[in-house]
C-alpha cells in the first residue's frame, strides 16, 4: 500500500520508553516500556483500571504523556503539532464505543477523513471505502446511517472507516466489549483477517481467544505497569506472575 | 386475576363523534354550549372582518363610521406607510423591490441545496447589497435616499436579516471561544456572554445609537442604523451562543476524538463534527431564538426608527383614520404571523431533515 506520509519507514513501529502519564495526582502508567515491530501484533490486557486505554490513547496524543519518550513509525511524539497530524494520519483507532459519525452514511463516515485529510479525490476515496466495506462484509450498508445498524456492524463500519485512511499501524481499544455475545464473533473475524495480511496490530481486549488465534505477544498490564509479556503460548499455559494466573483464572471464566 | 382485552371494531365517523363528545348527558350538555359559543363567535367575527367589512377607499372614512364591520380601506388607504414608512412616496417601488430582495435572499439560504461555503456567500453578499444599493440609491440614477427615511417593512425585514447575519457567526465563535482550553480566553468570553446577557436590549440600543457616538470618532461611528444593528447582533449572539453551546454539550466526546484519531484539524473538525451535531440538538432553541429577534425589532422605535409597528402607528394616527386602530394591527399581526409562522414551519422542516439516519 502506498501512502504519502512524512513518517519515516524503518524501525520499529512503536517504541515506548520510560512512559509516565498522571491525570491530576493520579499515576496512570509508571515508567512502561514497550516496543513493537513492524507487523507485529500486541494484545493488551489487564484488570480495570490498569492503564490500557491511556497507553493505547498515548500512542496517537488523544492523550498527552508527562514523562518518557513515545516514538511512532520513527517520529517522536512530543508537542510539534506537525508531527501529531502526521503521526495520526498512519495510525488507525477503533474504539470501544464505535464513535461514528451520526450524520453521516456509512459511506461519508469512511470517505470524508481520505477527502479532507488526504486530499484524494471523491470517486478515488469512495472507491476505496466500497473496498473496505467489502472487507468488512457489509458492502451493502454503505448508503445507511450510523444508527440504523446494529453494534457489530456498527464496529465494522469503524474498522473499515479507520481502514480508508490506509494506516500503517491500527490500535483497538476494546473493540468488543460494547457488543453483544453473537456479534463478537463477526467482529473479531474481522480483526483476525487483518492480523493475517500482516497490519501492525495493539489490542486492548479480554477476548483471549483472539489472542491465541492472532497475537504474536500478550502484555499483561496492572497498576500503570506492564507486569508480564510473552508469546500467547507461554503466557496462556506457563504465567509465572501470581496477578496474572489470578486476572487469566476471571476472563477465562474458571 | 387476568384480563384477556379484546379490540373493539373500529367504530364509525358517526359512533367517534358520538363518544367523545355526548358520551354522557352532562358531557352532551357541554359540547352543544361550546359549540353554541363557537359558532356565535366565528359568525360575529366572519361578520365583522368580511360581510360588514368596508374594503374600498371610495367612500373614505365616512363609509367606515356608517357600518359596525372592520375598515380595511384604512389598509388600502394606508398600506404604503405601513411597508415602507417614511420613504419618499415615488421611490417606493426601490424599497418593495428591497424588501423581494431580502425574501428572496432569505428563501434561497434556507435551501439545503445553497449551503455551500460559496453559494451561500453569493446569495447573502448579492442580497445585501442588491438592498442597500436599492434603498439608499446615489448610484446608476437613483435618486439617494438617507438611512433615516428608510422604514416600515422594508426596515424591519433589514434589521432582522442583517442581526442574524452578523449575529449567527458572532454566536459560533463566542460558543467556540467559551469552550477554549485557556481559561482566560473561556473566561473572558464567559464574561461577555453573561454580560449582554445580563442587560436589556433597549439599553444596548440606546448605547448603540445614542451613547456610542460620543465615545467613538466620527470616521469610526458609521450611522446610526448600522450602529443600532450591531447592538442588537451583539444581543442576538450572546443568547444565540449558550443555545449552540447546549448543543456543542450534547455531542458526546467520542465524536472529537475520533476526528482526531483520523488526523482531521481543528477547523475540519469542528466545521465536519462538532457544528453539524450540535446545531442539530440546538435547532428547536435556535429557531425560537430567530422568532424571539424578529419580534424584538419591534424596539429600535425607542431610538428614532420607523419599523412596521411604528409605522402602522403613523399610519392611523393622523386625522381621518384614526378610530381604526384595529384593523392596522390586525393587518401588522398578520404580516408578523406570516413571517414567523413560516420559519417555525421552516424549523420543523429541518428538524425532519436532520432527524434522518437517527433511531
Ligand atoms: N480522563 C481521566 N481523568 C482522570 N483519571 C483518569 C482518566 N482516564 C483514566 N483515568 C484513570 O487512569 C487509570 C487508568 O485508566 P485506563 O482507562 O487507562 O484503564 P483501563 O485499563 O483502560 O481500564 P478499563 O479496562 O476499565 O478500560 C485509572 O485509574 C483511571 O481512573
Ligand atoms: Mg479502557
Amino acid at each position: 500500500m502506498i501512502s504519502d506520509n512524512s513518517v519515516k519507514s524503518g524501525g520499529p513501529a512503536v517504541r515506548i520508553e520510560n512512559l509516565d502519564k498522571y491525570y491530576g495526582t493520579s499515576h496512570a502508567l509508571r515508567k512502561v516500556n514497550l516496543s513493537v515491530e513492524r507487523g507485529e501484533r500486541i494484545v493488551v490486557c489487564g484488570p480495570s483500571g490498569s492503564g490500557k486505554s491511556t497507553m493505547i490513547r498515548c500512542i496517537n496524543r488523544l492523550e498527552q504523556h508527562n514523562g518518557g519518550r513515545i516514538t511512532v513509525l520513527g517520529t517522536e511524539l512530543n508537542d510539534d503539532v506537525g508531527n501529531i497530524d502526521g503521526i495520526r494520519r498512519e495510525v488507525g483507532v477503533v474504539f470501544q464505543h464505535f464513535n461514528l459519525f451520526p450524520h453521516m452514511t456509512v459511506l461519508e463516515n469512511c470517505t470524508i477523513a481520505p477527502m479532507i485529510v488526504r486530499k484524494r479525490p471523491r470517486a478515488e476515496a469512495e472507491a476505496t471505502a466500497r473496498r473496505y466495506l467489502e472487507k468488512v462484509r457489509i458492502p451493502e450498508q454503505a448508503m445507511k446511517f450510523p444508527g440504523q445498524l446494529s453494534g457489530g456492524q456498527q464496529q465494522r463500519v469503524a474498522i473499515a472507516r479507520a481502514l480508508c485512511m490506509q494506516p500503517q499501524l491500527m490500535l483497538f481499544d476494546e473493540p468488543t466489549s460494547a457488543l453483544d455475545p453473537e456479534m463478537i464473533a463477526e467482529v473479531l473475524d474481522v480483526m483476525v483477517t487483518l492480523a493475517s495480511e500482516g497490519m501492525t496490530m495493539i489490542c486492548v481486549t479480554h477476548e483471549m481467544g483472539f489472542a491465541r488465534r492472532a497475537a504474536d505477544r500478550v502484555i499483561f498490564m496492572d497498576g500503570g505497569e506492564i507486569v508480564e509479556e510473552a508469546p500467547p503460548e507461554e503466557f496462556f499455559a506457563a504465567s509465572r506472575n501470581e496477578r496474572t494466573r489470578q486476572f487469566l483464572s476471571q476472563v477465562l471464566g474458571h | 386475576m387476568e384480563m384477556v382485552v379484546l379490540a373493539p371494531p373500529a367504530p364509525g365517523k358517526l359512533e367517534d363523534l358520538r363518544r367523545r363528545f355526548f358520551a354522557t348527558p352532562l358531557q352532551a350538555l357541554l359540547s352543544l354550549i361550546s359549540f353554541a359559543i363557537m359558532v356565535f363567535l366565528v359568525w360575529k367575527l366572519l361578520n365583522w372582518a368580511v360581510f360588514s367589512a368596508v374594503f374600498t377607499t371610495a367612500g373614505g372614512p365616512e363609509a367606515c363610521q356608517a357600518t359596525a364591520g372592520a375598515c380595511w380601506s384604512v389598509i388600502a388607504a394606508r398600506w404604503r406607510i405601513i411597508l415602507f414608512g417614511l420613504y419618499p412616496f415615488e421611490e417606493q417601488w426601490r424599497s418593495a423591490l428591497a424588501c423581494v430582495a431580502v425574501v428572496v435572499m432569505t428563501v434561497l439560504s434556507c435551501i439545503p441545496a445553497f449551503w455551500t461555503g460559496r453559494r451561500i456567500a453569493i446569495v447573502w453578499g448579492a442580497g445585501t447589497a442588491l438592498y442597500y444599493v436599492l434603498m439608499k440609491g446615489g448610484v446608476l440614477g437613483l435618486a439617494y435616499v438617507g438611512e433615516e427615511a428608510w422604514g416600515g417593512l422594508a426596515l424591519t425585514l433589514f434589521i432582522f436579516v442583517t442581526t442574524c447575519l452578523i449575529g449567527f457567526p458572532l454566536a459560533i465563535c463566542l460558543a467556540l471561544l467559551r469552550r477554549s482550553e485557556l481559561p482566560w480566553i473561556s473566561r473572558t468570553t464567559g464574561l461577555i456572554i453573561d454580560g449582554v446577557r445580563s442587560l436589556p436590549l433597549i439599553s444596548i440600543l440606546f448605547t448603540f445609537a445614542i451613547v456610542l457616538p460620543f465615545a467613538l470618532p466620527q470616521w469610526l461611528a458609521g450611522d446610526k442604523l448600522y450602529r443600532v444593528i450591531l447592538g442588537s447582533a451583539l444581543f442576538f449572539s450572546a443568547y444565540q451562543a449558550e443555545i449552540v453551546r447546549g448543543g456543542m454539550q450534547g455531542v458526546p466526546n467520542g465524536q472529537e476524538e475520533a476526528a482526531m484519531a483520523l488526523g482531521m484539524s481543528y477547523w475540519q473538525r469542528i466545521s465536519r463534527i462538532l457544528l453539524p451535531q450540535a446545531m442539530r440538538n440546538a435547532l428547536p432553541a435556535t429557531i425560537n431564538q430567530f422568532v424571539i429577534s424578529f419580534k424584538e425589532t419591534s424596539l429600535v422605535v425607542i431610538v428614532g426608527f420607523f419599523e412596521i409597528l411604528a409605522s402602522g402607528n403613523a399610519a392611523y394616527g393622523t386625522g381621518e383614520w384614526r378610530f381604526a386602530y384595529v384593523e392596522v394591527y390586525a393587518f401588522i399581526a398578520f404580516i408578523y404571523f406570516v413571517f414567523v409562522f413560516s420559519l417555525s414551519r421552516y424549523g420543523a422542516f429541518l428538524e425532519r431533515r436532520m432527524s434522518v439516519g437517527e433511531r
